[in-house]
């Protein structure tokens, strides 16, 4: 893990912790692309996924301390926080009673992530170096756990959901999701 | 659980597809479990935060920006209205306090009994009304927000304004347990205050009566005086009187008796 002093990201919301604005602005011309694309890709509507791009930076500055700067990640807990909120959004426009209030305390639990203490240093600029490697693990995945994937994640099913779905059983789920899963880890690692 | 269910949550749970009740188990073992894979489960985050740098990348629109601000601005704005209002109605309620404090120690030792909460709520509230409409009329814009059609815009301001916010969450609890104490006071010395007026009124009419009192006993004292004076008198000129009637009579004697005694003469 890298030293927390000396990567820029962590300094910025450091900063932003500290109520710099310009840091602020800093980190929502860097990552208000990428964010706003996953949203929008979850959620489907533009106006939404504007919301929730609003929603995503306010609990940045408002909550940014939550933010584990040991970690040094701050990209994957960003895209965490940012697809958490358009699947929980998402969920409550299909079926509001699905899900309890929104509260604070439901916002710290289910919305703000939590990563890995041990996780390996991530940025944006890393995370985008290794897209074609990335993308090279994807392709090598067949087409049924790239669609199990792409349930799961840009349409934020459950489990249950994509079983309900596709009309299998639970257990063939999680087996072809852990699969899957597993496959795209040991492609990306291997690319390396 | 055990571990080997553990580790076959842990790639759903990072792409965010485990039913509400494994989601809740997964938690809690995240938080109790001391031999929870941490470092699987960071891998597959960061295998999972990598999907959308497939996506062809959008902007949103600069408005959204700009709605950020507003937001943060607005909010930033409230807890200043509620802290000011906070720290007025405390400032005036604790320069009452001190004042009226003597009038409550005063007051207490006397038996008078006031209904206080029929008093107080109505008097605080009145108060605390006239601060928040006060609060509005004075509150500092702070930050510059620029119109829609100027996507670009300066944060700087904001920085400032967060700052206080954020020493200001920080002595909340405090604040609010002064604010607590400061309400507990001039609640008493709202009540003192009253009784204060209250007992002045009584003051007052003690004092109208005692001088009504006096003067009625300073007049039955003269009247006493006259009364003896003139009783004294009267008696002196009954007593005239009665010589002047034997006078009188003696005089009359002598006149009936005077004739016979010229016929005798």
């Amino acid at each position: 893990m890298e030293d927390t002093q000396t990567h820029p990201e962590i300094q910025t919301i450091q900063k932003i912790i500290d109520s710099d604005a310009a840091a602020f602005e800093e980190l929502y011309d860097r990552y208000s692309q990428i964010l706003y694309t996953l949203v929008k890709k979850i959620v489907e509507d533009k106006t939404i996924a504007e919301e929730i791009l609003v929603d995503v930076f306010l609990i940045v500055w408002k909550k940014g301390k939550r933010f584990d700067q040991s970690t040094n990640n701050l990209y994957t807990w960003l895209v965490r926080l940012a697809y958490n909120k358009a699947v929980d959004r998402k969920k409550r426009e299909l079926s509001p009673e699905s899900l309890p209030e929104y509260t604070g305390e439901y916002e710290d639990r289910f919305i703000i992530p939590i990563l890995a203490k041990t996780i390996e240093a991530k940025d944006l600029e890393s995370a985008m170096a290794v897209r074609p490697k990335f993308e090279d693990a994807m392709n090598k995945l067949t087409e049924t756990q790239k669609y199990v994937i792409n349930l799961a994640y840009y349409e934020g099913k459950t489990q249950s959901d994509i079983a309900n779905q596709l009309n299998i059983p639970l257990p063939t789920v999680k087996s072809k999701i852990q699969v899957a899963m597993s496959n795209l880890k040991h492609n990306f690692g291997s690319g390396k | 659980m055990d571990e080997i269910r553990t580790k076959e949550l842990l790639p759903a749970k990072a792409l965010g597809c485990l039913d509400t009740e494994e989601n809740e188990n997964f938690l809690k073992l995240m938080e109790e479990d001391s031999e929870f894979p941490w470092q699987e489960f960071g891998q597959y985050q960061n295998l999972v935060a990598q999907m959308p740098t497939l996506l062809e990348f959008e902007m949103p629109d600069p408005e959204v920006k700009n709605k950020i601000v507003n937001e943060i601005q607005a909010q930033v704005e409230e807890v200043q209205v509620e802290e000011e209002v906070e720290t007025g109605t405390e400032q005036d309620l604790t320069e009452t306090a001190q004042d009226l404090n003597d009038a409550v120690e005063v007051i207490e030792d006397e038996d008078l009994i006031i209904e206080e909460e029929e008093i107080i709520p109505q008097e605080i509230e009145q108060e605390q009304d006239f601060e928040i409409d006060e609060g509005k009329t004075v509150v500092p814009s702070g930050i510059s927000i620029k119109e829609p059609e100027k996507p670009d815009f300066d944060l700087n301001e904001l920085q400032k304004v967060k700052s206080k916010l954020t020493k200001e969450q920080k002595e909340k609890v405090q604040k609010k347990e002064v604010k607590k104490e400061v309400r507990d006071k001039p609640t008493k010395n709202y009540v003192s205050k009253f009784l204060k007026e209250e007992k002045a009124g009584r003051v007052g009419s003690n004092k109208l009566l005692t001088i009504a009192a006096s003067v009625i006993v300073i007049i039955l004292v003269i009247l006493l005086v006259m009364y003896l004076g003139l009783s004294s008198e009267i008696d002196d000129n009954k007593q005239e009187i009665q010589k002047l009637k034997q006078r009188i009579g003696i005089a009359l004697i002598h006149e009936k008796s005077s004739p016979v005694e010229s016929k005798i003469v």
